[in-house]
């Protein structure tokens, strides 16, 4: 074929596609500019599917989308633990169409731990809301010789050094709650990492290591079949889906508490009404007894806080991990 | 344990109309996006997960199973026609399946591996229904000590894939587990080799690689003018595979199975692994080694009866001790607890209906994929008659969007590009991809094994001798090493033998 | 001539092993006990480097023991690189359709064959079939046009 026949068609190819293109700008100007919402929604999260963030995205996502009347799509943007979704919110349009659904890790823990991060926590993004609250369960080996968290402090204190844990990555929750729990309560146990909780989940079954920490999900139904015994939780109040496991605070190491959260989080620089409409509806989706159901039956709590007591909790957790990793000295750098 | 009475319950739940249903829409859609490159179970599954919700527990995991093992099915079908693994297992039935299809027998290929899948299937099942909890106990043996080891027998294995230069092979598959240390590193936190690109943080996505060193270097090398793009497709001699060929695969199928079955319950090996490994124990013990490589049906037989076989087991830790042995799995695994069904060993007696009845349907998906599969193969044949001018175009479409939606990343996209161009390079300097796949793979898991066996042990090496199981690979490999040595020592002793007379 | 394919693929190793390696070096190593990160990428840098010199030095010695290196052709391998580049861009900020477009048009230019009307039918069944299935059927999370 020719080359000149064929350079008219090269032509051709783009000015067919960059009339398209600008058609399709044109027409998504023109949408925008009506009243919110008036696209389909996106909620971002950071995790590949599976993961906390994610099923409670998708058990919410229907009903956000009958409050809100647009479809609400999730949309997983995995890696470097939430940092690349969290980057992508903090870098979208605040016009309230892309939201991140987002564990604490990304925007409380991580900043922290050395590297530098491409997006501000505190000032790229607007809390919308705390979802839900969360915390991990320390599970031990069915054979290990203590079923209760003072036994086994009293010993790993005779024992230093002898005993180990297992955990889903460093700088991660699990293990900064692990760490924290040997600092204040003295003890020396080898922290031995893995490749996510569901990774360390068969080392700690055939006593590989003898403790993890992780979530509740994740662990009842090995604590069910007795294969792992449950030692604490972490929080500072009993979790009503595990109501006989004591707080950490309750076996012996007086003022321990360590949770976790999920929450909804839009773009610095949403406007106001947006952001309202965005609030009232997470919260009415939160007093559904279905959704309450499913969440809690996950060992989660809802909570479905305000916009401002969220930034509260966000800037407050932020100094808090801050000054917990610089004193257990885990910052990499 | 009744065993005869929990398979009619099963298949009584198995056969309900609307069971068949989701089994039937499971297994199509798994075909289907086994073939599409990229797109994966794992982002299906996420994606109809809502829909499951409002679906009873036995249909709604019939049908997200039916997924899962399908798509071992569908991942074959591109690796043999155009040699593009649609799944990371496909990777090593693209090596003899593809030379098949270039030697016109693409549909005798394409048969044997939905009936080596089949069969495979089938035994899979049984072994879940008689063996599933002891079987799991064996894996739970598995420490890091013992994944260490094997893989490292596998990696040295891995020079009998070589068709060429073992040094170059050796040399493919440490670049290969070099690229595979990218991004995070589990046991201290240090990023490596990412360059500060948030992107690569979490590793180079094994379908990046494989779209660009089998997608995107075959179509470059496909696109220079002076060769003349042999025109195979007409050669297409018969759609059903001959006697010989039958003759030859029944071994390789079973002893695919049973490597597939064995690592398919492994937490974290999976069927990639096991699909190379069984490609290279048939290659092993083959009294014609020197076929594989250029179109040996063993060669495609062994690897897709190995996947289909873990595709099933892997169910086993799943469902019995709640263990996930992948993302995928794990995904399923929060599917049921979502429905408020706890997986563990008391899931037998506590859910004999979703138990059995997932089991059974196992079984029947099988079945209804080989009825699905084999009317198809004509299509398929087919569609290699497709010009190419039309046909490359549709390659690079369908790669590019699978790559993107892995992950939603525009990196992921980039990254295969620039293995496009390696992979381009490697192509023209007879490098081959397999030892390399196999290196990006496994070397990872030997270095984190590795150093978390020396956590455990508080730094004593002996670990590795110490536990069973970890020396017997050790052995294993050694045995190997020398093996691949003497003869080349011998052959060097004859010739200064011959040279001294 | 010693431009074979053993002697340029003992150099690319050289390059790959010995870069790795260095920036290996930069981490933190730890002891044979207790790796560190940079110490079994360094090895295997090392060892990766020390393959592809004693390939190449086979080859240059023996040219005839390896078949001379192919031609590059730089033609195609640009022009797809670019178009996959191209979608990769575009499909985020423009959406499918346009990243769709410029990648087949450097697929076209790659291919040179064909003639127009084909190219402009090409480019709607290849658009409009992945939107279908991809986006109605599977329901990927895939913009047509960006907003």
């Amino acid at each position: 074929m020719k080359n000149g026949a064929f350079g008219a068609a090269c032509a051709r190819t783009f000015a067919l596609a960059a009339l398209s293109a600008i058609i399709g700008l044109g027409a998504g100007t023109a949408a925008s500019a009506q009243t919110y919402p008036n696209q389909p929604i996106r909620v971002i999260v950071g995790f590949p599917p599976g993961g906390a963030a994610d099923l409670l995205a998708r058990v919410l996502a229907p009903h956000l989308q009958q409050e809100l009347g647009q479809p609400v799509i999730v949309e997983n943007r995995p890696g470097a633990q939430g940092r690349v979704g969290a980057d992508s919110v903090a870098k979208a349009k605040p016009d309230g169409h892309t939201i991140l659904m987002s564990t604490e890790g990304a925007l409380v823990i991580t900043p922290h731990m050395g590297e530098a991060l491409p997006y501000d926590p505190l000032k790229d993004f607007a809390p919308i809301s705390q979802v839900v609250g969360f915390a991990p369960v320390i599970v031990a080996n069915a054979s290990l010789e203590a079923d209760t968290l003072a036994d086994f402090i009293a010993l790993a204190k005779k024992n230093p050094g002898k005993y180990s844990y297992g955990h889903s990555g460093i700088g991660g929750p699990n293990h900064l709650a692990m760490e924290l729990l040997k600092e204040m309560a003295g003890i020396d146990i080898a922290a031995i990492p893995y490749q996510g909780t569901g990774a360390a989940i068969p080392a700690v079954i055939s006593n590989e290591v003898s403790l993890l920490a992780g979530a509740i999900p994740a662990l009842t139904p090995h604590i069910t079949a007795k294969s792992l015994k449950p030692l604490a939780v972490t929080s500072s109040e009993r979790i009503s889906s595990v109501p006989d496991v004591p707080t950490v605070a309750e076996s012996g190491v007086a003022g321990y508490e360590m949770s976790s959260w999920v929450g909804l989080l839009a773009p610095a620089g949403t406007p106001d009404d947006v952001m309202e409409t965005l609030h009232a509806a997470i919260a009415k989706t939160l007093k559904n007894p279905q959704v309450i159901k499913s969440i809690e039956q996950g060992g989660q709590t809802v909570v479905g806080s305000t916009p401002d007591a969220f930034m509260k909790r966000i800037t407050g957790d932020y100094e808090k991990y801050g000054a917990l990793i610089k004193s257990l000295g885990l910052a990499q750098k | 344990m009744d065993l005869f009475g929990n398979l009619s319950l099963g298949f009584g739940v198995a056969f309900s109309f609307d069971n068949l249903l989701f089994c039937f829409v499971g297994v199509t859609l798994g075909t289907f996006i086994g073939v599409l490159p990229g797109v994966g179970p794992l982002v299906t599954i996420a994606l109809l997960l809502p829909l499951t919700f409002s679906l009873p527990p036995e249909g709604a995991m019939i049908m997200l199973a039916g997924i899962y093992y399908g798509a071992a099915y569908g991942g074959s079908t591109t690796a043999i026609l155009v040699n593009l693994p649609g799944e990371s297992s496909s990777v090593v039935t693209c090596i003899d399946g593809y030379q098949m299809a270039r030697q016109g027998r693409a549909g005798s290929a394409l048969a044997i591996a939905a009936v080596g899948s089949f069969i495979a299937g089938c035994i899979g099942t049984i072994l879940i229904a008689l063996f599933g909890p002891p079987i799991t106990r064996l894996a739970l043996q598995f420490g890091a000590p013992e994944y260490f080891s094997l893989m490292l027998m596998a990696l040295i294995l891995t020079a009998s894939l070589v068709r060429g230069s073992v040094l170059q092979g050796i040399g493919m598959a440490l670049l290969g587990v070099m690229f595979g240390l990218i991004g995070m590193d589990v046991n201290s936190g240090a990023l490596r080799y990412t360059f500060n690109i948030t992107g690569l943080a979490d590793g180079v996505e094994f379908a990046v690689v494989a779209m660009g060193f089998f997608a995107f270097a075959e179509i470059i090398s496909n696109l220079e003018h002076d060769r003349q793009r042999e025109v195979f497709v007409n050669k297409v001699s018969s759609l059903m595979p001959t006697r010989e060929d039958m003759r030859r695969s029944i071994g390789a199928i079973l002893r695919g199975t049973g490597i597939g079955a064995f690592f398919g319950i492994l937490p974290g090996a999976g069927q990639t692994i096991s699909s190379f490994a069984a490609y290279m124990f048939e290659k092993k013990v083959s009294r014609r080694p020197e076929a594989f490589g250029q179109g040996a049906v063993e060669g495609v037989a062994a690897p897709e009866a190995a996947n289909n076989a873990a595709a099933q087991t892997a169910f086993i830790p799943t469902l019995t001790l709640g263990i996930p042995g992948s993302a995928t799995m794990a995904l399923m695994l929060g599917a049921l607890m979502i429905q408020g069904i706890a997986p563990g060993p008391q899931i037998m007696t506590d859910h004999p209906r979703l138990f059995w009845g997932l089991i059974a349907s196992m079984w029947i998906g099988n079945a209804l994929l080989v009825v699905l599969n084999l009317p198809l193969i004509g299509l398929w044949t087919r569609m290699l008659k497709i010009p190419y001018r039309w046909l490359y175009p549709g390659i690079l479409v369908l790669s590019c969007i699978g790559i993107f939606s892995i992950n939603n990343s525009t990196t992921d996209v980039l990254l295969a590009a620039l293995f496009g161009v390696l992979g381009y390079v490697f192509m023209k300097l007879s490098c081959e991809p397999a030892p390399f796949v196999l290196g990006f793979i496994l070397g990872p898991m030997l270095e984190e094994n590795f150093r978390r066996a020396m956590l455990l042990s508080r730094g004593d090496p002996g670990t590795f001798i110490s536990n069973p199981i970890s020396a017997g690979f050790l052995l294993v490999s050694a045995v190997v090493i020398v093996a691949m040595i003497t003869p080349s020592i011998r052959r060097k002793k004859d010739l200064a033998i011959d040279e001294s007379a | 001539m010693y431009v074979t394919k053993g002697f340029l693929a003992g150099l690319l190793f050289m390059v790959f092993g010995g870069g790795a390696a260095a920036i290996a070096f930069t981490y933190r190593m730890g002891t044979a006990t207790q790796m560190g990160p940079g110490y079994f990428p360094a090895l295997l840098g090392v060892v990766v480097m020390a393959i592809g010199l004693v390939m190449a030095i086979r080859a240059y010695l023996s040219p005839e023991g390896s078949e001379p290196a192919e031609r590059l052709h730089l033609r195609p391998m640009v022009l797809i690189l670019a178009g996959v580049v191209a979608f990769g861009l575009l499909i985020r900020s423009w959406g499918l359709a346009p990243a769709i477009a410029a990648l087949l048009v450097f697929g076209r230019m790659a291919g040179r064959e064909g003639g127009p009307i084909e190219f402009i039918l090409m480019l709607v069944v290849l658009t409009v079939l992945p939107i279908i299935v991809f986006i109605y059927g599977l329901r990927i999370p895939l913009e047509i046009w960006a907003q």
